[in-house]
């Protein structure tokens, strides 16, 4: 059988345009070029530098696969999923697609807040590539899954926001093309919609379609996908079964960056130094080790609501905690000030379960600006379970996971009762 | 069914096709742009008229009573609306069109369908507004005595000519907006000199006669005058002028095509 998607030798281009802040160009700035182009200096187009957002992608998608895309930030996850579904032009290589596409970029794409459920189920339903005979036979099963039937000839700006989201999402679960394209549409809704949203993404998977899933919820790409594609600054680092892909991702994670030393802010906060270590002699972070997360800054000038703190995130990018210095003082927030402030923060032993996780370190001024943000860590560290307890009995997870935490269960209170 | 997808554009048939095969949207897309503008409103599809009736009653005033223009037969009112009625469409049919795709700007990032149907789309509406305006007009041509014989079916290519020139145009502007954001302010100004460029408030037997033909390059001129002789069936209509008319709104038809076709690939990069 042939694949459902090929692709070959993909790569886009972006231009980043030094000069102008804009990314569309007006008739002044079109015709100041051509007026230097014919003066003669030909590098007058020449005015930004270039930058392979996906280069020499090429992998294959066998019919009824259902294959998540991974990677950081700005990998080119998005860019690929655009390229696929036509929105933006590929800049080389050619893609091959067996079947019609669907895809869904977006929860509620066309939606019209001044239009009614109704309407805006077709209009939706048209934007996504169906037929209005096909929207309308699907009619009744959308209105039911939404959950919407009373309010179906009210304008969905009356909605509430669960509504509309259903909504939304139940028109883009009932498009029904050979190849859907998906892009964390998940992320919405409450805990018992989203559930029903990754059942119905099972029912695809298993009808025999085929998918592209692209998403940062690592959990969600376990649960769904058979294979993985993990993509790196524009390339495909690796494409397998998907244990193996959601493994190369967390070990990506596992170059241990355990302290930072520099001079970074603005003129009022610097952040000098970070630091994680383990507050055991031997300094090896392990399940029972206590662990402390260390910040050290400058403040330059007197702050009124100082944020300063940290996030703590899994392997897989995940936002584990956010701790601010003042949690555990009653609001509102001390006045600092000048000085040279170091701030200890410690997870205490039996908490973080063995794996991978990493530190983003937060300054700032509350409600007014942000000075560093690292928001997918600069601290990585691995905490390893060489004494505690748990290692005799891997928890048989969802694929590839672990559970996030492993406290101390009291098994040492426990009596036995003989039978007599 | 196999797509293939390079960084070369769709061919003109393949474009066509697609078009084709997503006419729903188009419907749908033109339903959303009348629904959603008379949401709310008090007088709802009354507004498609009421512009061009003060307009009308204001040049008639003015121009008719005052400077007394000549109207060649017809009452200065029913000329002008006439006039106005077209002219009406092709206004607002640029207009909406040319801001169109800049307007959708979300649809154009999350999802793909062939980009021209949302112009289209705005041509489509803007010409079911004109048809309200139209059955308005009959009205008034009755009321001063003028009912539809069979040169109302010269109606038929006046507004053939206005929907060519109309997507060309719009759909032209609609591309190089996302572009040139610059175009948002040309376009109003365009409109401003095509409205006095065209037989409005005066009859083209104002305009000297060795500049007739030059005159009859402004598509709206031509089809003004055909659309006048549908309604009244009084004036005489100059078939050449109104050829040189036909060919310009085609050649605008295709220019748009054209340029559109070389915009519309990157317009998820650039909007």
């Amino acid at each position: 059988m042939k694949p459902a998607i090929s692709v070959h030798g993909l790569g886009k281009r972006y231009r980043i345009v030094h000069q102008t802040a804009k990314s569309y160009r007006t008739l002044r700035d079109e015709l100041v070029g051509v007026a230097k182009r014919l003066v003669g200096r030909g590098e007058a187009r020449q005015t930004g530098e270039e930058f392979w957002a996906l280069r020499d992608i090429d992998f294959e998608v066998q019919p009824g696969e259902i294959v998540g895309v991974i990677g950081r930030n700005g990998a080119g996850k998005s860019t690929l999923l655009k390229i696929l579904s036509r929105i933006s032009p590929p800049t080389v290589g050619e893609i091959v697609m067996r079947g019609r596409v669907g895809s869904l970029l977006e929860v509620g794409t066309g939606f019209h807040p001044e239009l009614t459920g109704r309407e805006n189920i077709y209009l939706s339903g048209a934007i996504l590539g169906m037929k209005r005979r096909e929207v309308a036979a699907k009619f009744d099963e959308i209105v039911a899954f939404a959950e919407v039937e009373k309010f179906i000839d009210t304008p969905v700006k009356r909605y509430s926001s669960g509504m509309y989201v259903r909504l939304a999402f139940a028109v883009a679960a009932h498009l029904e093309t050979e190849i859907l394209l998906v892009d964390e549409v998940l992320a919405v809704g409450d805990a018992s919609f989203q559930k029903k949203c990754m059942g119905r993404m099972k029912e695809v998977g298993a009808s025999g379609r085929t998918v592209l899933f692209v998403s940062h919820n690592m959990s969600a790409v376990a649960a769904l996908c058979t294979k993985g594609i993990f993509l790196v600054n524009g390339c495909v680092a690796h494409n397998g079964p998907i244990e193996e892909t959601l493994s190369r991702y967390s070990q990506t994670a596992t170059h241990e960056v355990l302290s930072w030393t520099g001079d970074e802010g603005d003129q009022d906060l610097r952040l000098k130094k970070t630091w994680v270590r383990s507050l055991r002699p031997s300094g090896e972070i392990t399940t029972s080790s206590p662990i402390e997360i260390g910040i050290e800054a400058e403040v330059k000038t007197e702050v009124d609501g100082l944020v300063l703190g940290f996030t703590l995130f899994s392997c897989y990018d995940t936002e584990l905690a956010f701790v601010l210095f003042d949690d555990a003082l009653p609001p509102p927030a001390p006045r600092v000030q000048p000085g040279l402030m170091i701030q200890k923060f410690v997870i205490p032993a039996n908490t973080l379960a063995e794996g991978n996780y990493a530190i983003g370190v937060d300054l700032g001024k509350h409600n007014v600006k942000a000075v560093v943000k690292n928001t997918h860590g600069t601290l990585k560290f691995e905490v390893t379970n060489s004494d505690g307890l748990g290692r005799r009995f891997i928890v048989p997870s969802v694929r590839g996971f672990t559970s996030l935490f492993r406290p101390l269960w009291n098994s040492h209170d426990a009596t036995t009762h003989l039978l007599k | 069914m196999e797509l293939r997808i390079t960084s070369k554009r769709l061919s003109w048939s393949d474009s066509l096709r697609e078009l084709v095969a997503y006419r729903d949207l188009l419907w749908i897309l033109s339903y959303r742009e009348i629904s959603i503008r008379y949401k709310q409103t008090v007088i709802g599809i009354l507004w498609v008229v009421l512009q061009p009736l003060i307009m009308t009653v204001l040049m008639t005033v003015i121009f008719g009573l005052f400077a007394k223009i000549k109207s060649g037969g017809i009452p200065y009112a029913l000329f002008s609306f006439s006039g106005m009625t077209i002219m009406g469409f092709f206004t607002n049919a640029i207009t909406r069109a040319g801001l169109s795709v800049v307007a959708d700007e979300r649809l154009i990032t999350k999802v793909y369908f062939p980009r021209a149907t949302i112009p289209l789309a705005s041509i489509l509406s803007s010409g079911l507004d004109f048809l309200v305006s139209l059955v308005l007009l009959l009205l008034i041509a009755a009321w001063y005595g003028f009912f539809p014989g069979i040169y109302f079916l010269a109606v038929v290519p006046a507004s053939l000519i206005t929907v060519l020139v109309s997507s060309g145009l719009g759909t032209a502007f609609a591309g190089l907006t996302v572009r040139y954001r610059d175009f948002r302010y040309v376009v109003p100004f365009f409109m401003q000199l095509a409205f006095y460029a065209s037989p409005i408030i005066y009859p083209i037997s104002y305009i000297p006669k060795k500049y007739l033909y030059l005159y009859y390059l402004n598509p709206m001129a031509g089809a003004t005058e055909l659309f006048r002789y549908g309604i009244t069936g009084a004036i005489s209509v100059d078939l050449g002028g109104v050829a040189i008319s036909a060919l310009v709104a085609f050649l605008c038809f295709l220019a748009g095509g054209i340029i559109f076709r070389q915009v519309e690939q990157s317009f998820a990069d650039v909007i």
